[in-house]
């Protein structure tokens, strides 16, 4: 964590005008009022690819096969690998939203799909995130059969390989600009503030 | 940098690899990025066994002999030792949960 200021500005929502006022309303349209993320603002500084990745976004959540439970797992996961500590909070806070209790949450955070109330086909296909954002070039014909024998899909293969990339990218581009967590989040956000406070010295 | 203890350094190796508990030793090199990425996943093995185990690195590229005696072949090889004995090595990326599968038939068992 490299200190308490983003490294590129954040426009307020009710200064958004043109594009990025485009781009904030699509995110309350979808998130609700208010809740513009910081991440998503740092894109309103190129808000056509904060629109196409919004776009991609909720498309990855909102028309796969997949629960939203598996995807925010691997993606709080992907968090604390990445060492993102507003993406652990911001992914945390979207479990706590499906339902996942705090045990659960500290699960992912250890890579445990075990300790998650999962399906078999979700607990393989965590694993296989796992493998496939670790060493993609890891994966055997074996793994890919373990999954196809309890059903995995060709269309669920690229969801949930696309949610290691999303998780990734957004992972990334908060690191990188030093985009700090909303005040809108409501998971492990005494340790993130712990952390950020630790920072700044 | 490592959240390991570093081992390169044979003294520190051998005092390491004797000791009663069982040690994960991660033969690793600084621009081997499979070694960065299996990180987390032993840094969670190791809690998840709270004590029971432990996870330290050495640099194959800064002690080539001590690799070579380990017939290290390719990064990240990781060896579990007790009692200064090997008794199982893994090569290349692992997750969380092979680690566990692999490592939990030997604890506990004196």
């Amino acid at each position: 964590m490299q200190g308490p200021d983003p490294f590129i500005e954040l426009i307020p929502i009710a200064e958004a005008t043109g594009a990025r006022k485009e781009l904030y309303d699509d995110l309350e349209r979808v998130r609700g009022k208010g809740h513009v993320s910081n991440l998503f603002k740092a894109y309103g500084a190129f808000p056509e690819l904060g629109i196409a990745n919004f776009k991609r976004l909720t498309v990855l959540l909102s028309q796969g096969t997949l629960s939203a439970k598996l995807k925010e797992a691997v993606m709080t996961a992907l968090a604390v690998i990445n060492h993102c500590d507003y993406c652990i909070s911001f992914h945390g806070t979207q479990m706590q939203s499906v339902g996942s209790s705090d045990e659960e949450i500290a699960a992912a955070r250890d890579f445990d799909a075990e300790r998650i109330n999962f399906t078999t086909k979700e607990r393989a296909l965590f694993e296989y995130a796992m493998k496939a954002n670790g060493d993609p070039h890891s994966i055997t014909p074996e793994d890919i059969i373990v999954c196809r024998d309890i059903g995995v899909t060709d269309a669920e293969f690229v969801e949930i390989i696309e949610t290691v990339n999303t998780g990734n990218a957004f992972n990334t581009f908060a690191g990188a600009l030093n985009i700090g967590a909303d005040d809108f989040l409501t998971y492990a956000m005494d340790e993130y503030h712990a952390k950020r406070k630790a920072a700044d010295g | 940098m490592s959240v390991f203890p570093d081992v390169t350094e044979n003294a520190a190796f051998e005092a390491t690899i004797g000791g009663e508990r069982p040690v994960i030793v991660k033969f690793q090199s600084e621009a081997c990025v499979i070694c960065r990425k299996v990180e987390p996943m032993l840094a969670a093995t190791a809690k998840r066994f709270d004590g029971a185990l432990s996870v330290v690195d050495a640099d194959a590229e800064k002690n080539f002999e001590l690799a070579t005696l380990y017939n290290v072949r390719g990064l990240p090889t990781l060896i579990l030792f007790k009692k200064g004995e090997e008794i199982d090595r893994r090569t290349g990326f692992q997750t969380a949960s092979m680690l566990r599968d692999w490592v939990s038939p030997h604890l506990g068992n004196g």
